[in-house]
């Protein structure tokens, strides 16, 4: 006897060890799994062949009339939840099972950390834990007196339902009760002569065909299908849909302020356990109830939810969800369509920059492609940023025809302070053509402080007809500034000069040959020198014939004429000489990466 | 065919003014004390009182003359309010006159001394069938308590009862197969009558508490759920007996009675259909807050005793959506709120889209369900603007129904489970005799034979016939010709199903 007691006690102690582990240490951990095993080897000695039952108080546990343990203060005793609620007594079967013995441990730790679910108490959880080798007696509270904490607990229930029961056993004679002559109920016309249904058939039929009240194999699957269903996706879908009904109802008489929370869990609910869809049809929902639902009230509160659902954070979180498949195109595209423009540009217009390739970057760029479908402003607004990556992802949504549509955003790119942004204004420009465009070209020809962005710009006006090209290059190659330049530049400008005015500029380029004697040229001199035969030879044939004119005279220009005759001579002589080595962008090309 | 409105009022004062219990009145059932009152645990403490005391004095010892007359005073009272006196300990507590004894720590105690005492003597309890003299208790202790030890078996100890002539028998323990079976029925049926009435009793406060504070109704929700698990594990027990439970029709205002017989017929209906018992307690909780917002249409239209015209209809036809503010109103969503939720507002839309709320889809299973139960209860109950239709009467308009409004699969079931002639009928046979079927439904020929127990001229029962009998020549004994109408006899069936085994 006395080894049994201890067996007992061990066992009702173990269990206090063992929630305590249970709190310790994850459930894959091999601790929690060997608390387990240790708890149901106790539970079987325990139960020995006979089973054991415990009686529960508010402080111990009994086997008969022995305390196996003592807990008097509540917070320490594992089992008081229970016995709050009702529960006296548990049974363990002789052969307790470790399922049932881990689902009675499940409901100590519920009943000691959260306690019962709302409209339930802890003792209920031991009911649905549906144990079948550990029973239990509870009392329930109705009509006793032991819940007596506050005024509820007060009331006698159980005298009532005594006194009911009391009733039911001793009915008083029935009346009919009908007070009118009957004419109509309510759905159901009935013969208005004798009120009375004739039953009979029904027997009848049975009677004939008894299969008549079995089920077909159809009805019988059907059922077995609806029983065996996901009811929690299933509750969750009709329920969503009860609460579309309500806000869309446009009687007064409902109140929707309890409704508009219970959306925004279930679309957070969703969305953190990663069913984006499911969020993404709730909220879709929500945002038609917001437009038509005919209360204001009920309109304002489905807006409400959105705009506190669809944070900047989660509509960019919906990217990095595509990237790493958690959802689809569609579902972030059914969300994004969800929010305003002024809201979600942005949004999205920073995460194209930052995705850089993949699905993210191919949805990112339909899904601003669609919002420029419906708002061209957006754009615009976009290409005057300051910020380049902003600009570039704009600049990336344009094509043929819609680029025609920001004509003056594009070419006022050529003045953005980002070198590369500059170039795609320019190139912008020159493919437009346009007087504006050819001043933005001209301009950064002339001042643009990036040289690969002078060079472009120079190619491009080179094949522009800018109006007064060659009194502009003419007021530019002889600026007191224009020494400054480097020399190639001043090269170029000098040989476009002389192509555009031909004949018109040797005079201007012969003036610049210095007349030295061979002992005193300097590189400067030399440099100058062959500066302006370079642009002589630019002036068509006749400036030709003036630099071999030049060569046959010898010295040191005779020199430097044969020099920039022999380069001339390597390339195509008799074409525009400034084409030699420019390779010149055809239609609207952009400057490649060498070039920038 | 009326799933309309029909709730009596919810603010129905209790019919017995409601028992306070304080500190005083469990200072007056400690352990030792005087018996002072005849509440339900009364009869536990005088027995345990005076054995306790005999145990210790001599028979003629002055101090168990108190004890003794106390009990004795005691019988009688209870004897000549309720008939008799059954104390019978079961599974570690008490039941008083089939009702289980609500015990508080103390008094588990003291039931521990008695089960204690009744296992000693291998018995489970004791019934008094008639009023006890001192003399006559006396004698109970000489054979419970002072007879030598060998003659203490219950054998032993039921002879010597029945040998001295007192008005008290000894009874098996429950469950030992020693019982007769009428008892053990009788014993189930006072306890599944005893849960359904606390629902019934629960749920009327629930109602008329409108203004009550939240924990309040949690309280009373927790209640209830507990008691529906009862009933759960009642129906997963003994179906049979559980649906009894659903035809009664009295003692109760129309909400309450209605509303815990459509969760009887929706748990019964649900374990048919494969339902597990936690599934079953949700169906359960489910349908008994169905019409939860009904009570927002008022009184005079639920108790108009004339068609409703078009404003009091929209005004009921809402009541759906009101249910569901109500159940809104919960602090978080678990599956059996939504099942209730759903339920609530599915309940009245038929499977071909007419009914109300106006909404999409096919209702769900467990408010087909509901639907199922709501309507026949409803149509079996008696309402100011209608007679009750018999049970029979209301199956057969269901069944004229079946597909466009109710589920068909689930409309087979639920009269297979019923039978034809549901429990509680009051038919008359091609013997001439009248009788109010008490088992039916099931499988073969009982769905249309049930099982009736005859009916005197004056209403009283008499034999029990079973329908499926045959004479030697192979026809029916008795067959049934039509149903009748329990006003026009007087009878209702109701208190025949509590008192029959």
């Amino acid at each position: 006897m006395a080894g049994a007691l201890e067996s007992v006690r061990e066992f009702v102690l173990h269990i206090e060890k063992t929630l305590t582990t249970r709190r310790l240490y994850h459930q894959d951990s091999v601790p929690w799994r060997e608390s387990l095993e240790r708890l149901a080897e106790r539970a079987i000695a325990a139960a020995g062949s006979d089973g054991l039952a415990l009686r529960v108080t508010a402080s111990d546990m009994f086997l008969d009339k022995l305390s196996m343990v003592h807990r008097p203060k509540h917070e320490d005793c594992f089992f008081f939840p229970l016995y709050r609620d009702g529960l006296r007594e548990l049974t363990l079967a002789p052969d307790v099972s470790r399922a049932d013995l881990a689902a009675l441990l499940g409901v100590f730790e519920q009943a000691n950390r959260s306690g019962a679910p709302p409209g339930e108490d802890t003792v209920s959880l031991l009911w649905r834990a549906g144990l079948s080798t550990i029973t239990h007696n509870a009392i329930d509270g109705i009509g006793d007196m032991e819940g007596g904490e506050d005024e509820t607990s007060r009331d006698d229930f159980g005298a009532l339902a005594a006194d009911l029961a009391a009733k039911i056993s001793n009915p008083a004679i029935p009346v009919t009760g009908q007070q009118y002559s009957f004419v109509l109920d309510g759905d159901v016309r009935v013969n208005a002569q004798d009120l009375r249904y004739d039953s009979t058939t029904m027997r009848r039929a049975f009677e004939e065909t008894p299969a008549v009240l079995l089920l077909t194999e159809s009805e019988a699957a059907q059922i077995r299908a609806e029983v065996d269903e996901d009811r929690d996706a299933s509750l969750l879908g009709r329920f969503i849909d009860i609460l579309i009904v309500i806000l869309r109802s446009p009687l007064e008489a409902l109140n929707t302020a309890a409704i508009a929370p219970v959306f925004s869990q279930l679309a957070e609910g969703y969305w953190n356990g990663g069913e984006y869809d499911r969020s993404a049809a709730l909220l879709i929902q929500l945002a038609a109830a917001s437009r038509d639902a005919p209360r204001y009230e009920n309109r304002r509160a489905a807006k409400e939810v959105l705009s506190q659902f669809l944070t900047n954070e989660r509509l960019g979180a919906i990217v990095e969800e595509i990237q790493r498949g958690g959802t689809t195109y569609a579902i972030a595209t059914q969300l994004w369509d969800l929010v305003p423009d002024d809201q979600l540009w942005p949004l999205l217009l920073d995460a194209f920059c930052r995705v850089s390739d993949g699905a993210g970057r191919t949805a990112l760029i339909d899904a601003l492609r669609r919002r420029v479908a419906g708002n061209f402003e957006l754009l615009s607004g976009t290409l005057g940023s300051p910020d380049p990556s902003k600009v570039r992802a704009a600049l990336a949504l344009l094509d043929d025809r819609s680029e025609k549509l920001f004509v003056r955003q594009l070419i006022a790119l050529a003045s953005h302070p980002d070198e590369a942004i500059r170039l795609k204004g320019l190139a912008a420009a020159g493919r437009f053509g346009t007087p504006s465009g050819l001043e933005a070209l001209w301009k950064a020809m002339e001042s643009d402080p990036s040289k690969s962005v002078r060079l472009y710009a120079f190619r491009t006006v080179a094949l522009s007809n800018l109006p007064g090209l060659a009194a502009r290059l003419r007021a530019l190659v002889t600026d007191a500034q224009f020494a400054a330049r480097p020399a190639w530049e001043r090269e170029k400008y000098v040989r476009l000069l002389g192509t555009v005015e031909g004949a018109a500029a040797e005079a201007l380029f012969e003036s610049w040959i210095p007349v030295k004697k061979r002992w005193i040229w300097q590189p400067k001199d030399l440099e100058t020198l062959e500066l302006a035969i370079r642009g002589l030879a630019a002036c068509g044939d006749h400036g030709l014939e003036k630099v071999e004119a030049i060569v046959a005279s010898g010295g040191k220009p005779g020199e430097v004429a044969r020099k920039v005759l022999d380069s001339i001579s390597r390339a195509e002589i008799g074409q525009n000489t400034f084409m030699r080595s420019v390779p010149i962008p055809e239609g609207p090309g952009e400057p490649s990466k060498e070039e920038k | 065919m009326s799933d309309h409105p029909g709730d009596p009022p919810r603010s129905e004062s209790p019919t017995r003014a409601q028992q306070r219990v304080t500190i005083d009145t469990l200072a007056l059932h400690s352990v030792g004390g005087d018996v002072r009152d005849d509440g339900p645990n009364a009869v536990m403490y005088a027995w345990f009182q005076l054995f306790k005391t005999a145990q210790i004095h001599a028979i003629d010892n002055q101090a168990l003359s108190r004890p003794v007359q106390a009990f004795a005073d005691l019988s009688a009272r209870v004897v000549a309010r309720d008939g008799h006196i059954s104390l019978q300990a079961k599974d570690g507590t008490i039941f008083l006159n089939s009702n289980k004894l609500r015990l508080t720590t103390d008094e588990y105690v003291l039931a521990g001394e008695i089960i204690g005492f009744f296992k000693e003597r291998g018995m489970g309890g004791f019934t008094i069938d008639g009023p006890l003299d001192t003399e006559t208790v006396r004698t109970l202790l000489k054979i419970f308590i002072y007879a030598p030890t060998a003659e203490r078996s219950f054998e032993s100890v039921a002879n010597a009862l029945r040998a001295s002539g007192a008005p008290f028998r000894i009874n098996k323990p429950l469950g030992v197969g020693l019982k007769s079976r009428s008892e053990v029925v009788l014993e189930r049926r006072g306890y599944t009558f005893l849960t359904y009435s606390k629902l019934a009793v629960l749920y009327r406060s629930l109602l008329a508490d409108e203004k009550s504070s939240a924990s309040r109704r949690q309280y009373l929700i927790r209640k209830i759920a507990r008691t529906m698990q009862a009933l759960v594990d009642i129906c997963i027990e003994d179906d049979h007996t559980f649906l009894d439970a659903a035809a009664i029709k009295s003692g109760e205002s129309y909400a309450s009675q209605h509303a815990a017989n459509v969760a009887v017929l929706s748990i019964a209906l649900g374990d048919k259909v494969g339902f597990n018992k936690i599934e079953l307690a949700d169906l359960g909780m489910a349908a008994l807050f169905a019409d939860l917002g009904l009570r927002e249409c008022g009184t005079f239209i639920q108790e108009k005793p004339a068609p409703l015209d078009f404003t009091e209809r929209a005004s009921v036809e809402l009541h759906p959506i009101r249910t569901v503010q109500l159940l809104l109103t919960q602090k978080t969503f678990t599956k059996t709120v939504l099942s209730q939720i759903v339920v609530a507002f599915e309940h009245h839309r038929h499977l071909d889209g007419t009914g109300y709320p106006k909404a999409q889809g096919r209702p769900d299973l467990f408010s087909r369900i509901v639907m199922i139960a709501d309507v026949y209860d409803s149509l079996t109950t008696l309402r100011p603007w209608r007679r009750a239709y018999l049970p029979d009467e209301a199956l057969g308009m269901m069944v004229s129904k079946a597909g466009p409004w109710f589920d068909t699969a689930l409309l087979k079931i639920f009269v297979r489970m019923v039978g034809l002639y549901p429990v509680g009928t009051l038919v008359r046979l091609d013997s001439g005799e009248i009788g109010v079927v008490i088992y039916g439904g099931g499988e073969g020929e009982r769905i249309s034979r049930p099982v009736v127990i005859l009916l005197s001229k004056d209403g009283k029962p008499q034999a029990t016939v079973d329908l499926t009998e045959r004479a030697p020549e192979g026809h029916y004994v008795r067959s049934i010709v039509a149903s009748e109408d329990p006003t026009a006899f007087g009878v209702n069936p109701s208190g025949l199903l509590t008192n029959i085994a």
